[in-house]
């Protein structure tokens, strides 16, 4: 799956997802993950969601007519799988950042 | 109140909607490049306008934005104008590097869009003179307006091209 490095925002809509949630819950969650330093503006989210639904690394998990806040979405393995690797690929970033704890500074 | 205004700059257009919002003026249609307005309470509303992917996603983009308590306020075919109340925390579509350079890349192909059309007409504007080898004053007319706006969208069209290049830049060097 050569997808990585993912976006900023497609990182956190997919980890927002891992229960169902809809566009303005996404948001909300994302937000709060960051302490507002990721707002994803609407245009944003709802091209991430179209662009994701299309790779169908995530899906519409619910409608509801009468409620205002209609849809929500929800991870799928695929999408699962591909933050999986993020992950990896993150988690291997961090561990050799450590080895620039070798440099001393005097150069 | 209606107030005519030429712009094919999509940033300028938005900044316009946003000052006559701030003056008491809320942006209610636009008609080829008659803008209505209502009065309203200074700084009522913020105003941002966006490009479809496709013309037939208009529905679908209107419910999202409900969602999100932006109003979709019209289309013209894909392009549509969008507002929401102010409530102090700005207003804009597109928080990401990434999805700004998308937005404006779109923009860039109504540009290209609307070249063509301006060619085509351009070359019948031409065409039929020299077919029926007189020249009209309407002829002439027309071939002025179209050289005038190919002149005002080559504008837009450039700097909607160094806005790309500027966010694309950021992006490499992140």
């Amino acid at each position: 799956m050569k997808e990585n490095p993912l976006t900023e925002a497609t990182f956190y809509v997919l980890l927002a997802l891992r229960h169902p949630n809809h566009g303005y819950g996404i948001i909300q969650e994302v937000s709060e993950l960051t302490n507002n330093r990721v707002v994803l503006g609407a245009g944003t989210l709802y091209g991430a969601i179209n662009s994701l639904i299309k790779k169908k690394w995530i899906k519409l998990y619910s409608e509801d007519k009468s409620s205002r806040r209609k849809k929500e979405y929800i991870l799928t393995q695929e999408g699962y799988l591909v933050f999986k690797s993020e992950e990896t690929r993150l988690l291997e970033l961090v561990e050799k950042s450590k080895l620039m704890g070798e440099y001393n500074g005097k150069i | 109140m209606v107030k005519f205004k030429l712009t094919f700059d999509k940033d300028e257009e938005v900044n316009w909607l946003n000052e006559m919002s701030n003056n008491g003026y809320s942006f209610k249609r636009f008609c080829l490049g008659f803008y209505t307005f209502e009065k309203c309470e200074r700084g009522k509303y913020l105003y941002e306008v966006d490009m479809l992917n496709s013309f037939n996603e208009y529905s679908k983009f209107k419910e999202f934005m409900s969602e999100h308590d932006i109003e979709v306020m019209q289309r013209w075919y894909r392009w549509v104008y969008v507002r929401k109340l102010n409530d102090d925390t700005g207003f804009q579509l597109y928080s990401d590097t990434e999805s700004k350079i998308a937005h404006y890349k779109r923009i860039l192909g109504l540009f290209r869009v609307a070249f063509i059309i301006e060619l085509v007409c351009l070359f019948v504007e031409i065409g039929i003179p020299l077919i029926t080898k007189e020249m009209k004053m309407l002829n002439f007319v027309a071939i002025s307006l179209i050289v005038f706006f190919a002149i005002c969208i080559f504008g837009a069209y450039s700097k909607t091209k160094e806005r790309i290049r500027n966010y694309e830049i950021s992006l490499e060097n992140t």
